[in-house]
């Protein structure tokens, strides 16, 4: 039995690197993923909250690192400011609400990006855009991964 | 002796936006609501830009009700370009503005009111004790959510909706499968009313207050040509601007609204009072039953309108599908738009309240000019008016009192605010 998983991607396509959530949103659903671009509004995800065992969170994280470097972090193991860059409604807080309400012990992981430019453009900037293959491949790694190891029956 | 009384940071998507509170001499002297969050220039942004990519950038101004503003502009638009559309993609819309209704509303009544209400700093620390509603409010959110992603491709800012109707025809099945979720939700609907009936809510921001919606026509409804004031004017939507007056002030990025020089409210309680006898089915019976509580001098009670509200639309999504899959849903409606001069302005009620879209546009159908009034916006003076009011009446029972009232007050209005988490802090300035 495979783990039921969800892949909240989050942005804003209209303010460049920001938008880099829902650009992964895009090749994941081309390669048969099942996604929710959550835009700017996490709260989408508390809904799904009875029916998953994994979340994956995609998102632009700004951790001071070289623009188009990735993240890959378990939430639990992260510290709160490192995900919090982009979307005020604090991860933690809404991860937590699902955990306690519907009684499921939820796992979470971050995958990131450093954002080059967080500014009004329908762009991505290049180091971002070219990130963008290997935050596929990375979200890819841990459904194997995690679906391998734990999660399979 | 002068002090200030500071709601540090009251908004997350609508607007960054805080309280002050300047009291001298043991008296109330100034109150402000501050909206200090950069201006984000979406109608400069609009202008140069083609008609049909307007929908997709207006979404952008919130990601909790991206459909109000979706549907508002193009309306707005195909009343510019002379355009009308078939009963199918005004009944897609219709289900479009529900949705975001259910979800909207579900979320503030369960996850960011009821907390004020039981005694909670926030849900989540009410989540132990109150899980069931917590979790029925939830699924009430879900249908909302799934409604969006079938119509528009995605829960928030969903690209499906263009001048003339839609990218995408949802299939008979999905249709079907959103029905079932309704009806499962209707329960959490129906809880929210038991609950914030069954509230008391205080006295302290009673005071005359003036009303706008939507002239919704013979039933109650989101959308509609005039607009109804509760002192009795009506007027076309083309002329919001009498309606808004807006001016700007100096502590807030968002601009003053005020008719015939009087602040005043628009939302889920305006909508009640000025067309809540159209309304039917459940939400008509509990409208009937509970009216005695939804105190019109009390804006607090905004709460329990949403409420009876979220009956309501849940009951009409039900019925749109079932009208939708009756009558058979049609491929390829969407109506062929020519570029033309001209202007157009349409009103829609988003769960705030009231929203206006304005476009101008040039021969080729291009947007020349764009306004667009919020709700939050329209309401930013009658908060003000109704915390002065508040802070006024609680003063002498000390500057820590005024606290958790205020932040109630700001709440009532539900102008987008989630992270509700110690709003206010005193400060001493002398």
């Amino acid at each position: 039995m495979c783990v039921k998983y969800v892949i909240a991607c989050l942005g804003n396509s209209l303010m460049g690197d920001d938008g880099v959530g829902i650009v992964v949103a895009g090749e994941l659903v081309r390669r048969g993923h099942e996604v929710i671009a959550c835009g700017s509004d996490l709260s989408p995800v508390m809904t799904r909250a009875e029916q998953v065992d994994l979340l994956i969170i995609v998102d632009a994280v700004d951790w001071s690192a070289e623009p188009g470097s990735i993240l890959v972090a378990k939430l639990d193991d992260v510290e709160e400011r490192y995900v919090r860059a982009s979307h005020s409604l604090r991860v933690s807080e809404v991860v937590e609400l699902m955990r306690r309400a519907f009684g499921r012990p939820l796992e979470v992981y971050i995958v990131g990006v450093q954002p080059e430019r967080v500014e009004p453009s329908t762009r991505l900037s290049p180091s971002v855009e070219r990130a963008v293959s290997g935050v596929v491949a990375k979200v890819e790694e841990l459904l194997v991964k995690l679906q391998g190891n734990k999660f399979n029956a | 002796m002068v002090r200030e009384v500071v709601v540090e940071h009251v908004t997350r998507i609508e607007g960054h936006g805080g309280i002050k509170v300047l009291i001298e001499d043991g008296k109330v002297k100034e109150v402000k609501f501050e909206i200090f969050e950069g201006p984000r220039f979406i109608e400069r942004i609009l202008v140069g830009r083609m008609y049909y990519e307007v929908p997709d950038i207006v979404a952008r101004i919130c990601s909790i009700c991206p459909e109000p503003h979706q549907v508002a502009s193009v309306e707005a638009i195909e009343k510019a370009l002379g355009v009308s559309v078939d009963r199918q993609t005004k009944m897609l819309r219709e289900l479009q503005l529900l949705a975001d209704l259910i979800a909207s509303h579900a979320l503030h009544l369960y996850l960011l009111a009821l907390p004020d209400y039981l005694g909670y700093p926030d849900a989540l620390s009410m989540v132990d004790k109150y899980g069931r509603e917590i979790r029925m409010g939830l699924e009430l959110k879900r249908a909302g959510n799934a409604i969006k992603e079938v119509l528009s491709g995605r829960s928030v800012h969903g690209c499906t909706v263009k001048p003339g109707g839609y990218t995408r025809t949802p299939k008979p099945s999905e249709l079907e499968g959103l029905s079932e979720l309704l009806k499962r939700s209707m329960n959490g609907a129906i809880l929210a009313v038991k609950l914030f009936s069954s509230l008391k809510y205080p006295d302290f921001a009673r005071d005359e207050n003036v009303f706008m919606a939507i002239d919704s026509g013979e039933t109650y409804g989101l959308t509609g040509d005039y607009v109804l004031v509760s002192s009795g004017e009506r007027y076309p939507v083309e002329e919001y601007k009498k309606l808004t007056n807006e001016v700007a002030v100096s502590h807030s990025t968002a601009k003053h609204s005020s008719y015939k020089g009087r602040p005043f409210m628009v939302g889920a309680l305006a909508r009640l009072l000025l067309n809540g006898k159209k309304l039917r089915g459940q939400a008509a019976e509990m409208l009937r039953d509970l009216e005695p509580k939804l105190d019109v001098l009390n804006p607090l009670t905004n709460n329990l309108a949403q409420a009876i509200e979220t009956v309501y639309a849940v009951e009409r999504a039900i019925e749109v599908i079932e009208e939708l899959l009756d009558e058979g849903l049609k491929r390829d409606v969407e109506v062929k738009v020519e570029p033309r001069r001209g202007m157009g302005v349409s009103a829609v009620e988003a769960p705030r309240g009231l929203l206006y879209h304005c476009y101008e546009l040039d021969d080729e159908g291009r947007v020349a000019k764009a306004d667009i009034v919020t709700p939050t916006a329209q309401n930013a003076a009658n908060m003000e008016k109704y915390i002065k009011i508040s802070a006024e009446r609680l003063l002498s029972m000390g500057e820590e009192a005024l606290e958790g009232p205020l932040e109630l007050v700001v709440r009532a209005y539900d102008p987008c605010i989630s992270c509700s988490v110690h709003l206010i802090k005193v400060v001493k300035t002398r």
